[in-house]
Order: C-alpha cells, then sequence, then structure tokens
C-alpha cells in the first residue's frame, strides 16, 4: 500500500497518463489504476472526482455525459494542456527513479 | 460492517426486501445535504456507484452486499463533502451569504418587533400585562422551538430548508411580507404612542424619509431573490 502523500501526489500523473491512452470515465478509471498496479494503488474511489474536476478547471482535461451500454457516464479526455503537464510529471517521476535506482544500485554493490 | 444487520434472519428478510433504487435514492439525498455537490456531481457519483455494484453483483454478490461495499468503496459522505467543498468553493460561498443575509434579516426583523411592542408598552395604562410577559418569554420560546426542531432527526428540517431554498421567488417574497408586517407594526406602535390613528402615521412616514425603509426592504427582498437563484443555478450547472 502506498502512503496517504504518495497517493496525492501519484493521482494526477496517473490519471494523464491512462487518459493519454484514450479516454475513459472515473470508474473504468480507478479499475485500470487497481489493475495496472496489481491492487496496491487503492484510491478511496469518490476522492478521485474533485480531482477530476480540478484538473478540467486547470484546462488539462475535458468531459461530457455520454449514454454508453445504456448508461449514463461522463467521459473525460486529455487537452493540449493536459498532454504538456504529463511531460513534465514524467521528468520529475523519472529523475525520481533514476536517482533512487542508482542509490539503490551502490548500496547493494557496497553489502 | 456496523450498518449491516447483525441477526442472520435480518439478512434473509432483507434480501428478499432491500430496493436498490430505493437505497441509492437514500443515498443521494443525504449527499444533497451538503451544499458542497453540485447536482451534476453527485449524478456523476451515482452512475460510479451503479457501475461498481453490478461490477460486485457479477461476482455473485447480493444486490444489498454489492450495495454496502460499493458505498464504503465511494467513501463516507462527509469526507466526500470536505473534499468537494475544497473544489467547489464559490458555491459554499453563495450558500454562506445567502445564509447570513437571511440570518441579518431575520434578527432585524425580530428587533424591530421587539422595540415596536416596547415602544407600545411605554405608554401608560397601554398594552395588557400579558403582552409584556410573551415579550420577555419569546426568545426562550424561538430557542425551544430550534431546539426541539433540531432534536428531530427524521430529515424533515433540513427537507423544509432545503423547499424553501429552492424556491427564490416565495423566499423573497416571504422576508418582503415579514418586512411590511414590521412597517406596519412600527406604525402601529408610533401611532400607539402618539395617539393618532395607525393610517395617519403610516402617511407620514410616507411622507418622511422614512419611505428609505420601504425601499431597504425591497432591496434586501431583491437581493435574496438573486442569491437564491445563483445558489440553484451553480447547484445544478
Amino acid at each position: 500500500m502506498l502512503s496517504k502523500e504518495l497517493v496525492a501526489a501519484s493521482t494526477v500523473p496517473l490519471v494523464l497518463s491512462v487518459l493519454a491512452k484514450g479516454e475513459s470515465y472515473g470508474y473504468e478509471l480507478i479499475q485500470r489504476v487497481r489493475d495496472l498496479s496489481d491492487g496496491r494503488i487503492e484510491w478511496t474511489e469518490g476522492m478521485l472526482y474533485p480531482v477530476l474536476h480540478w484538473m478540467e478547471r486547470e484546462r488539462m482535461i475535458e468531459s461530457d455525459w455520454r449514454i454508453a451500454e445504456s448508461r449514463r457516464r461522463k467521459y473525460y479526455r486529455l487537452r493540449r494542456e493536459g498532454r504538456k503537464a504529463l511531460q513534465e510529471e514524467q521528468q520529475q517521476w523519472m529523475t525520481v527513479h533514476a536517482t533512487l535506482t542508482k542509490l539503490w544500485k551502490t548500496t547493494h554493490s557496497l553489502t | 460492517m456496523d450498518d449491516r444487520p447483525r441477526n442472520p434472519d435480518e439478512i434473509m428478510e432483507n434480501n428478499t426486501l432491500f430496493d436498490l433504487n430505493a437505497a441509492i435514492r437514500r443515498w443521494r439525498e443525504n449527499l444533497a445535504q451538503s451544499p458542497s455537490f453540485r447536482r451534476d456531481d453527485i449524478e456523476e457519483l451515482e452512475s460510479h456507484l451503479r457501475d461498481s455494484v453490478m461490477q460486485l453483483q457479477s461476482q455473485s454478490l447480493s444486490e444489498e452486499e454489492a450495495f454496502t461495499i460499493a458505498a464504503r468503496r465511494v467513501g463516507p459522505g462527509a469526507k466526500l463533502s470536505a473534499e468537494f467543498g475544497r473544489i467547489n468553493t464559490s458555491l459554499l460561498w453563495i450558500d454562506r451569504m445567502l445564509w447570513m443575509l437571511l440570518g441579518v434579516v431575520c434578527v432585524s426583523i425580530v428587533r424591530s418587533w421587539l422595540s415596536s411592542v416596547s415602544l407600545a408598552l411605554m405608554v401608560s395604562n397601554g398594552l395588557p400585562r400579558f403582552v409584556s410577559v410573551v415579550l420577555w418569554v419569546s426568545p426562550l420560546i424561538l430557542a425551544g422551538l430550534v431546539l426541539r426542531s433540531l432534536a428531530r432527526s427524521d430529515g424533515s428540517v433540513p427537507r423544509m430548508m432545503a423547499n424553501l431554498l429552492g424556491n427564490p421567488g416565495r423566499l423573497s417574497l416571504t422576508f418582503l411580507g415579514l418586512g411590511l408586517v414590521t412597517f406596519s407594526l412600527r406604525a402601529w406602535s408610533a401611532s400607539y404612542v402618539l395617539g393618532r390613528e395607525p393610517y395617519t402615521v403610516g402617511l407620514m412616514w410616507f411622507i418622511e424619509p422614512n419611505l428609505l425603509v420601504l425601499f431597504t426592504w425591497a432591496i434586501i427582498a431583491l437581493l435574496i431573490f438573486v442569491l437564491a437563484r445563483r445558489r440553484l443555478r451553480s447547484a445544478e450547472g
């Protein structure tokens, strides 16, 4: 399980990354993230929606209501600003990832 | 865990009685009591809940079990309300401003009534004694009524408030009416003290700058109307 802080920090890049593969709605987004993380990233599901609405206000994503499989659902898709934000997120997370990986490798070789 | 019936017979009974749509309606009503949600937010959460229930039912859970688990996964109402409130701040502020305005207006109405009656009481051999008793006890009566309505937990008070706020026209007319009653009461108490007919005092008041009082009431009623309508609009948008 991830810590609360890490869940909060990673929600936006996770949403951006899932939406980069195509539009989706809240429930499906959560399922995708749960499956991809083998159930290790668990959100309080309702809490995703304020984040989505914030991202929409920041113009990273846009949404519309649609009827699919005889159900009304709100679909979200990435906008140009969202792609830019995703690139920045990628760089930042890769920097952290690369640094930690290097550190942990040297630790291993030392022990 | 707590909202599940503990008695196994009850579970059996509830399985046949459980109505998913009714349960979802109650769940929605519970959320709608908070000003943090727009109608659109609740629609979206319901759509999520229904997806989740369907998914859980396909794993051979009963309708009731599926609903209980799905609702728990969506999260407790208070937590959701806090998070949505941080996003919908303008909604919250319109709501707060409307309540503040209504509060200030109510207080000034009550004060004006009290001062009108106490003015009339000043005249010797004036009003009967019980009026002054009622006057001094009235805050206690009011507090008692408020406490009683808070203690009633059947949701009738929030529903009444929602009905009132959901109809801006009626709301502002109510307060315009209260304002006019207040104005007439003042004219009456003034006439009582001056020993003249109330309508002549009323006329006198029209001519004097007290005409402003009537204007003020009209403006307050308009303000209440505008705020209540904006509140409705942004809750829908």
